[in-house]
């Protein structure tokens, strides 16, 4: 692949997500218009609309591109860890740890502050993943197995969130924005956390991209060529925690963002890690950002959950696969 | 450093897959490991290779990661075409990447998957992915090569050909073992193995091995 190539297919991917970022700050139910909100970018005002796209568009912007990111990213590791193309973050409960941990706020059940939550919903995905991966370690587990075993904890982690959430007899709204997914939420602090958390997981996945494509080989062979394959998946396996909790702490379940990325990616960059890993990354973020637009849009005053429209074009992919699945 | 078993014997789950078992495998050379299904063929290198460690008995012991070893039937990884699998099989080795695109290209040349080098591994006919794990196994740089059943779905040509292959590396000072029940690089070898429900049939070189033969027909 030459490498003007990668460039031009990498630009048109930025330039996709920069309309989507434009859509994002110029549209909305206030009706201001352009113009206006144009001179508020460059000159500081305070009045309504300054509020409106500092706080709300800009701020949601910026956590869905994040956000997006963080699940193309967590989707490539864990299909690259569990060898199975079926794998997804969010369809395998390692949001869903998150989820109960957030549910358990919200139902008054444990008290914390902005940062103790953000590091809360981190660490119950964390969880979920690494226990993930010691599953996978296991002789006996195929990538359909461990797909199937993956879907059922994801359904567990969801039903014990929501019977949270009813026992905490919490606002419906609420719910819906962490199982259905939402942005509507986000504001600076969410951004600098995904921003951080993201920048963190794909330098590290960049300096082991090698590693990653060895253990997709199998045990044996990985460590015939010298990688331990337990301690690279325990490695990715946390990695993908970290997104995944920190993608739901932002933006609730995104299903199918992680599943659908990587695919993607492989269409257009060809095989290769590296660029399998910032591609996903990227095609991620542009799938949440126009997913959003979608959303917010579709059937504007009232905004759906975003993640019914990338579930709307995730899961037919998904299926598509698992028929060209041998 | 010759390999050894000594008194060998290993059972797994309860069923007996090696009895009391003693044999030598030169160093330097070729060694065919023959005998039927289930003979005990597979576990044997999984010995060798310290993959198994439940067993009675000695064994020389070589970890994996100074072998290049091949088990049998290998999952295809689900994302990798065969010109990236064969390339990893260059991993660690101090050589500039240029020289490792050409090297890869030159081995998938010899084993007959240059043509669909760009396809993924999953998408090959089973004679194409042996084809594949063949030229991974050529590109790592190791003194001791271990092989479960490489050839099986090859074709008779191919079979000739890879057996040629594997007679030049032991020539080359290279310790080889192939596992096959149907003795695909018999004729290429410097010593047999036959085992017969996990007993030690006969060991010895290739001209006693066909006396062998005709003796227990």
């Amino acid at each position: 692949m030459s490498r003007i190539g990668v460039t031009a297919k990498y630009s048109c991917l930025l330039i996709v997500s920069v309309i989507m970022a434009l859509l994002g700050l110029f549209t909305g139910p206030s009706n201001a218009p352009p113009s206006e909100i144009l001179k508020l970018l460059t000159e500081d005002h305070s009045n309504v609309i300054h509020t409106i796209v500092w706080d709300i568009r800009l701020p949601r912007i910026g956590v869905s591109l994040m956000a997006g990111g963080c699940l193309g990213l967590a989707g490539t590791l864990i299909q690259i860890s569990t060898r199975s193309p079926l794998g997804d973050p969010n369809l395998f409960g390692i949001g869903g740890g998150s989820v109960i941990f957030m549910a358990l706020i919200a139902a008054g059940i444990l008290s914390a502050g902005t940062f103790a939550t953000m590091l809360g919903a981190t660490a119950a995905s964390l969880i979920v993943s690494v226990l993930l991966g010691l599953l996978v370690s296991n002789k006996e587990m195929s990538p359909i197995k461990l797909a199937i075993i993956g879907i059922g904890l994801g359904a567990i982690t969801i039903a014990i969130g929501t019977a949270l959430f009813a026992y905490g007899r919490v606002f419906p709204s609420q719910l819906l924005g962490l199982i259905g997914g939402s942005f509507t939420t986000s504001n600076w602090n969410s951004f600098l956390f995904c921003l951080f958390t993201l920048s963190l997981c794909i330098f590290i996945s960049l300096i082991l991209n090698n590693r990653f494509q060895i253990i997709t080989l199998g045990d044996v062979l990985s460590r015939s060529l010298g990688v331990n394959p337990v301690a690279t998946r325990f490695l990715s396996m946390s990695l993908v925690g970290i997104l995944a909790g920190s993608a739901v702490y932002v933006g609730g379940i995104i299903g199918f963002v992680g599943l659908v990325s990587p695919h993607i990616a492989r269409r257009i960059f060809g095989h290769s890690t590296f660029h399998i890993i910032i591609g996903a990354t990227l095609i991620g973020s542009t799938m949440a950002i126009a997913s959003d637009q979608l959303a917010r849009l579709l059937f504007s005053p009232i905004e759906i959950p975003v993640g019914l429209i990338t579930t709307l074009v995730g899961a037919p992919t998904m299926m598509y696969l698992a028929f060209r699945l041998r | 450093m010759n390999m050894e078993a000594n008194n060998l014997s290993l059972s797994l789950n309860g069923s007996v897959i090696l009895r009391n078992i003693t044999f030598t495998i030169p160093v330097e050379s070729l060694t065919t490991i023959i005998g039927p299904n289930g003979s005990g063929k597979s576990s044997l290198l999984k010995v060798f290779a310290d993959e198994i460690q439940n067993y009675t008995g000695q064994a020389t012991k070589i970890p994996v990661k100074n072998i290049t070893y091949l088990p049998q039937s290998l999952d295809s990884p689900p994302f990798l075409t065969i010109y990236e699998i064969v390339f990893l099989g260059f991993n660690g080795q101090k050589m500039n990447k240029k020289t490792k695109v050409q090297c890869a290209s030159h081995l998938m040349e010899i084993c007959g998957v240059d043509s669909i080098s760009a396809k993924n591994i999953v998408d090959v006919s089973e004679g194409e992915k042996q084809r594949t794990w063949f030229a991974f196994a050529l590109a790592q740089e190791k003194n001791i090569i271990m092989l479960d059943e490489p050839l099986s779905n090859i074709d008779e040509q191919g079979k000739k050909a890879f057996s040629k292959i594997l007679r030049g590396l032991a020539d080359e000072g290279k310790t080889v073992i192939v596992v096959s029940h149907d003795g695909d690089s018999l004729e290429a070898s410097d010593h047999i193995i036959y085992l017969d429900e996990g007993n030690l049939s006969f060991q010895g070189p290739v001209s006693e091995y066909k006396q062998f033969l005709l003796h227990n027909k």
